[in-house]
């Protein structure tokens, strides 16, 4: 939010930098290979189903064990993430950002302002331009987008 | 979810099917909830700052992050905050001073982005109430709809299913796409479509006093959903209610939907239903519910607000609706609540009211029951008789005061004020001149005694006499009322510039009677 202040600390000397990032403490794929995952265990053909289902796509039923493999490893992944303990993270982040009063949200609102290069402002773009189809200004979805 | 459906909308050819009275039955108590998704009067979007539009050629309000284009981050607009937070303190919420937003995820051409901006975790307001009385409409003395919490949220854009021969598509304007939204949900407290419909009418009402919502549901800008259950049964959700009717006749339909159910033996499932103007039709079931896989979204940080903001913000509200029609039914206005009543539905009736009032009485010394009088029964009776809405522009306030004065000095009759006051409205130009010259050169200025002859009395008298005498003769046989009716011919005849008294005197001497 433009309104709230991050802050920012002093900046590291280089050779501190290229230190840590040279040192290896552990490698990518050691968290898709996690031994035990319960939730790894239930994605099948009806997970796929599922899921294509709510993004739209579809794909051939011959592939989805190679969709099933892969969608494991990432469940694994995010397994990981999870068991990460961010509480005292958590704690850190909350106090980045000054909390917001009612003098200052109203000189946010004072002093806000479209800007051109994020085509906010009338005829900054052509959103038309994008499509190769359109009727009448309106962008045009195929193959139906029937209502329930 | 706030999507527009492209089921025909019934507005206001709603058939009015369940006009009789309603009354929900004792072996199966109704409980209703709703949820209202209000567009915040910003001009600004909620994530972006292109503007927002009614009515608009479609897609040209839209800025690239509206359009979702690869790379576009959102930024809260902090207008849409304060409207949010007004919203919660009028209703009595309770604000959270440390809420974040959450995505919810569902793949449709309206929504680019695959996903809605909510808050689904943590809502920025939670409970908070609305108080019903009996004066407002509904049978108890008072009820308390409890408010479960708002959360504040981005709408999507419309879309318009074509189908023709060989190929069916879908129209998408993201014009509306990003609009604050706020969604206050009830809990279900409701137990008769009266309270349902006196609840949204006070909520618009409040949320126009706030400057929150323009409350409107016919342009969209406010739209409702219900849930409906029977004796505490399964809950199902009505939506695509474009008109306080439909959300009415939808309950009453819906509630006898379920009776048979259950009279049947069969089970009330928990689904989404619609309203095609008749009845409510199947959306969609439990079973077939998206999965919505809510996320807090990691491109927004959480809205952190100091403690002292929610007493700030009380302290700066106006009245509410509530609190205006106490007021007018109170000291110095003693308004009839019906008078008070229309008062408090009507911002523009209400403004020009309270300026009128203070003018005119605490300026002029008017009669403090007069202004009222004059305001809504006469210049908006006039408005109305006119198919108008009130347009407080129309008469100038310094006209209205001073035909008031005029009566009061008794420089023209009542009844001459009103004839003038059709006269002013139809000529607005005349609003521009004297009144009292306007008054003597149409002849409305009331004569004094010493201007009126006798002999021209005498003759107007007489000409009504001859033109009402079945009225005479039951008069004369001792039914006095008839009186009034010659005087009123008598006033209509000179245009009231002659006191009624004068005429009353005249016609008793007349006709002989006491």
């Amino acid at each position: 939010m433009s309104f709230l202040k991050t802050l920012v600390g002093k900046p590291l000397p280089k050779s501190m930098i290229k230190e840590y990032i040279t040192t290896v403490n552990w490698q990518v794929d050691e968290l898709f290979k996690q031994v035990h995952s319960p939730r790894c265990d239930c994605i099948n053909d009806e997970t796929i189903d599922k899921l294509l289902k709510l993004s739209g796509l579809s794909y051939p039923k011959d592939q989805y064990p190679k969709l099933i493999e892969s969608l494991k490893e990432q469940v694994r992944f995010i397994d990981r993430l999870h068991a990460v303990d961010v509480e005292v993270e958590d704690s850190i982040n909350a106090n980045l950002y000054e909390r917001l009063t009612l003098e200052g949200l109203k000189s946010s609102i004072e002093s806000q302002q479209q800007d051109p290069s994020k085509g906010e402002t009338l005829q900054s773009w052509d959103p038309m331009s994008l499509p190769t189809e359109s009727q009448n200004g309106n962008y045009i979805v195929k193959e139906g987008l029937l209502k329930e | 979810m706030i999507r527009q459906s492209t089921l025909k909308r019934s507005f206001s050819t709603t058939p009015q099917l369940y006009n009789k009275k309603f009354r929900p039955l004792a072996e199966y108590p109704l409980m209703c909830g709703l949820e209202i998704h209000s567009q915040l009067k910003t001009p600004h979007k909620l994530f972006s700052l292109s503007e927002t539009s009614f009515h608009e050629d479609p897609n040209t309000k839209i800025s690239y992050f509206d359009a979702a284009l690869p790379g576009t981050q959102p930024t809260l607009n902090p207008e849409a905050l304060l409207l949010a937070l007004r919203a919660a303190v009028a209703l009595g919420s309770s604000v959270n001073l440390d809420s974040t937003f959450d995505r919810k995820h569902y793949f449709y051409g309206d929504q680019p982005m695959g996903y809605q901006i909510t808050q689904h975790y943590n809502p920025y307001a939670k409970g908070g109430s609305v108080k019903l009385w009996k004066r407002d409409g509904i049978s108890e003395d008072e009820k308390t709809i409890r408010i479960e919490q708002i959360q504040l949220e981005q709408d999507t854009g419309k879309s318009v299913y074509v189908e023709t021969e060989g190929e069916s598509y879908s129209k998408i304007d993201l014009n509306r796409t990003n609009v604050p939204l706020i969604e206050m949900v009830t809990k279900p407290d409701f137990t008769h479509p009266d309270e349902v419909k006196v609840f949204i009418k006070k909520f618009q009402n409040l949320l126009r006093y706030m400057d929150i919502c323009s409350g409107d549901l016919e342009t969209g800008a406010m739209r409702v959903d219900v849930n409906v259950s029977i004796r505490g049964g399964e809950r199902v959700e009505l939506k695509n209610l474009s008109t306080t009717s439909a959300v009415i006749s939808a309950i009453k339909y819906e509630y006898k939907r379920q009776i048979g159910l259950v009279e049947k033996g069969e089970a009330v499932v928990q689904e989404t239903r619609g309203w095609d103007g008749k009845k409510t039709v199947r959306l969609r079931t439990k079973e077939d519910a998206l999965d919505y896989r809510y996320m807090p979204d990691p491109e927004l940080p959480p809205m952190l607000l100091s403690d002292e903001i929610v007493g700030q913000l009380k302290a700066e509200m106006p009245q509410t609706p509530d609190q205006v029609l106490e007021s007018l039914l109170s000291t110095p206005y003693n308004l009839s609540l019906k008078d008070a009543t229309i008062l408090t539905y009507n911002l523009d009736l209400l403004m020009y009211y309270r300026m009128l009032f203070d003018v005119s009485v605490n300026a002029h010394g008017i009669d403090p029951r007069t202004p009222g009088n004059w305001l809504i029964h006469e210049l908006l009776g006039t408005f109305s008789r006119n198919d108008l809405p009130f347009d407080p522009g129309y008469i100038p306030l310094v006209s209205l005061i001073n035909l008031m004065k005029a009566v009061q000095d008794d420089f023209i009759s009542n009844y001459s004020a009103k004839l003038l006051l059709q006269h002013l409205f139809n000529n607005k130009e005349e609003t521009m001149r004297d009144l009292r010259e306007v008054i003597e050169d149409y002849g409305l200025r009331k004569l004094t005694d010493a201007e009126v002859s006798s002999e021209e009395l005498t003759a107007v008298c007489n000409k009504i006499i001859g033109e009402q005498q079945n009225t005479v003769k039951s008069i004369k046989k001792g039914k006095v009322n008839g009186l009034n009716f010659l005087v009123g011919q008598a006033m209509r005849a000179t245009q009231g510039t002659i006191d009624a008294n004068v005429f009353e005197t005249e016609f008793k001497q007349l006709l002989d009677v006491e």
